[in-house]
């Protein structure tokens, strides 16, 4: 398989943490990647050393099959556009002067394509209302235009959907969709937005502790999605007496619901609560989802 | 670095802050010339490169701002993403602020020497003294220019930046000026008596306390010609070219190629944000 970007052993120190540690990674060419971890884990980190910002404390990262320490592997990240963090966008410029900027950075011999370009994002009205007066939703879409100028193969997402509205998220959604199946680009995106990354990414990275916890095909996610059954009662203590007492697995979600990942007798199970003076409010059956196995793999909430 | 020398010379000739910053010298420029002419009926005095004492501060305001910008709106980003390699950044933005720095000078000079033609018909400097002060403020210029890139790439708040820029500005034309100031200082001052009804008698000359002489002297004198600002401030007052000036350009391209350097050095090793 052909990886667009492999990162080997990454390690980044700063003064007072180490944000990655020892990372491995690969994203395959014509993936949609979607890194997933909590606040804190290192996306944005890992994100910086590959679009060149710092430098990895040691181990290396190739991309495009040019490893980081050659000189050569700035003919692969002209082949790559990013937006880190927050859009970089000059505030006292207009949409099209932001984008005819870019060109000439990236040298590009004219202004052909800002128009189309712009259409895709939705930005085409903005006529010449300055980007500081933009929504930061605009902003984002500004900064994802200016990432696609010289059309690039390979693209970097550090938390696109943050700060949008719904119809917002649905767009950026559809628009990296639309460039991974038109234009065959390979898209890295980072998220907390767990449900709306398993509605299109192709792969996940689950990072946890400035590591690599698990690579996951979506494939391979579905199949080890486990089917459960999620529980509702008045008192979660004595369902978990009684699961205990069965030896079967489950995992407590708040003070009335659980999910149980067996097989059990409902009639059996409703007997028993009855008989300890719980009742049963409801069952479903259900997978088990993106959000369970992150917690499951890295861990329950707060930050890194 | 063509592409970067591009991008930054469409977005400084675009910039607000760039004409408001050239109208301020070309207008700090000519206003004195004008008032002191005025006052004394003559435009023949110190400020043939009296420009070139403000352009610190204004450079400052400038560079600080304009590079500070690539920061805050984290544009810079966006070069490096791009493929362009740090040597490249820098060195375009040297070129860029250098170039800049050299229009308020070009232009602040023009405006003194065209002023001072207008006012009295002719030039008060003998040929050779004024290609001497042009060379040397010139590449003095180019000095601070280059010190005000150092301290303004090495600082990724804009805000704190110019700030710090200023403030480095402030220190060379302050530091320039303490030096020359020092230096000037007459060996002898004149010592006067009261007579008891209100008049003073000269009493003769005494040593002046505050001479600076000896090793002192020399520590001053070689300081103040390798500051460009002190460079600068020699040519200001005085017919006579001061003496060693033919060094001062040599001096000004070691500061130069130096801070030049060294803030590279200090830029290729930076983590950006």
């Amino acid at each position: 398989m052909e990886y667009v970007l492999t990162t080997d052993e990454l390690c980044k120190n700063y003064k007072y943490c180490k944000a990655l540690n020892r990372l491995s990674m690969h994203v395959p060419k014509g993936a949609i990647y979607g890194l997933v971890g909590r606040n804190g884990a290192g996306k944005t980190t890992l994100i910086r050393l590959i679009c060149g910002l710092q430098e990895p404390t040691s181990g290396e990262y190739t991309l495009f099959g040019r490893k980081n320490t050659e000189k050569q592997v700035v003919a692969s990240r002209r082949r790559m556009g990013a937006v880190i963090e927050t859009p970089a966008v000059y505030t006292d410029m207009t949409a099209v002067e932001n984008l005819k900027q870019q060109y000439r950075i990236l040298g590009l011999p004219s202004f052909e394509g800002i128009k189309e370009i712009l259409e895709l994002v939705g930005l085409a009205d903005t006529g010449k209302k300055k980007a500081k007066h933009f929504s930061f939703g605009m902003k984002q879409r500004l900064g994802i235009a200016i990432a696609l100028c010289g059309d690039p193969d390979f693209l970097v997402l550090d938390e696109p959907a943050n700060g949008l509205d719904p119809q917002g998220i649905i767009d950026i959604r559809e628009l990296i969709l639309k460039l991974n199946k038109e234009r065959q680009v390979t898209v890295l995106v980072s998220s907390h937005i767990l449900e709306e990354l398993s509605k299109f990414a192709t792969h996940y990275g689950f990072v946890d502790g400035g590591r690599i916890v698990k690579e996951l095909s979506a494939k391979e996610l579905e199949a080890s999605c486990r089917k459960c059954m999620h529980v509702e009662v008045s008192d979660v203590r004595i369902l978990a007496r009684v699961l205990d007492a069965k030896g079967l697995e489950y995992s407590i979600w708040s003070e009335n619901a659980v999910d149980i990942y067996a097989q059990i007798g409902v009639t059996e199970l409703v007997g028993e609560l009855l008989t300890e003076g719980c009742e049963l409010y409801s069952i479903t059956e259900k997978d088990e989802s993106l959000e369970s196995i992150y917690v499951s793999l890295v861990g329950g909430g707060g930050d890194a | 670095m063509r592409k970067l020398l591009s991008a930054n010379f469409s977005r400084l000739f675009h910039s607000k802050v760039f004409w408001c910053c050239w109208a301020v010298m070309i207008s700090l420029t000519a206003i004195p010339v004008l008032y002191f002419n005025r006052l004394w009926n003559s435009a023949q005095v110190r400020f043939l490169y009296g420009g070139d004492e403000l352009l610190p501060f204004v450079s400052a305001v400038l560079i600080g701002l304009f590079l500070g910008t690539d920061y805050s709106n984290r544009t810079i980003r966006n070069k490096l993403v791009a493929g362009h390699v740090r040597r490249d950044i820098y060195g375009s933005n040297w070129v860029v602020c250098t170039v800049s720095v050299l229009i308020f000078h070009v232009t602040s000079l023009a405006m003194v020497l065209f002023l001072e033609y207008l006012l009295s018909g002719s030039f008060y400097r003998l040929p050779k003294n004024l290609f001497a002060g042009i060379l040397v403020s010139t590449f003095a210029v180019v000095a601070v220019s280059t010190l005000l890139l150092f301290v303004s790439m090495l600082i990724q708040s804009r805000a704190i930046g110019v700030v710090v820029t200023i403030i480095t500005g402030l220190f060379l034309y302050g530091s320039g000026s303490k030096l020359r100031g020092a230096l000037l200082r007459p060996e002898y001052i004149s010592e006067y008596i009261s007579d008891g009804k209100g008049n003073l008698l000269f009493d003769g000359n005494v040593l002046n306390p505050n001479y600076v002489s000896g090793v002192r002297r020399d520590i001053y004198e070689f300081l103040v010609d390798i500051h460009p600002v002190g460079q600068i401030l020699q040519f200001d007052e005085c017919t006579e070219l001061p003496r060693a000036w033919v060094l001062f350009p040599v001096y000004s391209v070691i500061f130069t190629i130096v801070i030049f350097f060294v803030g590279y050095y200090l830029f290729r090793r930076k983590d950006i944000k």
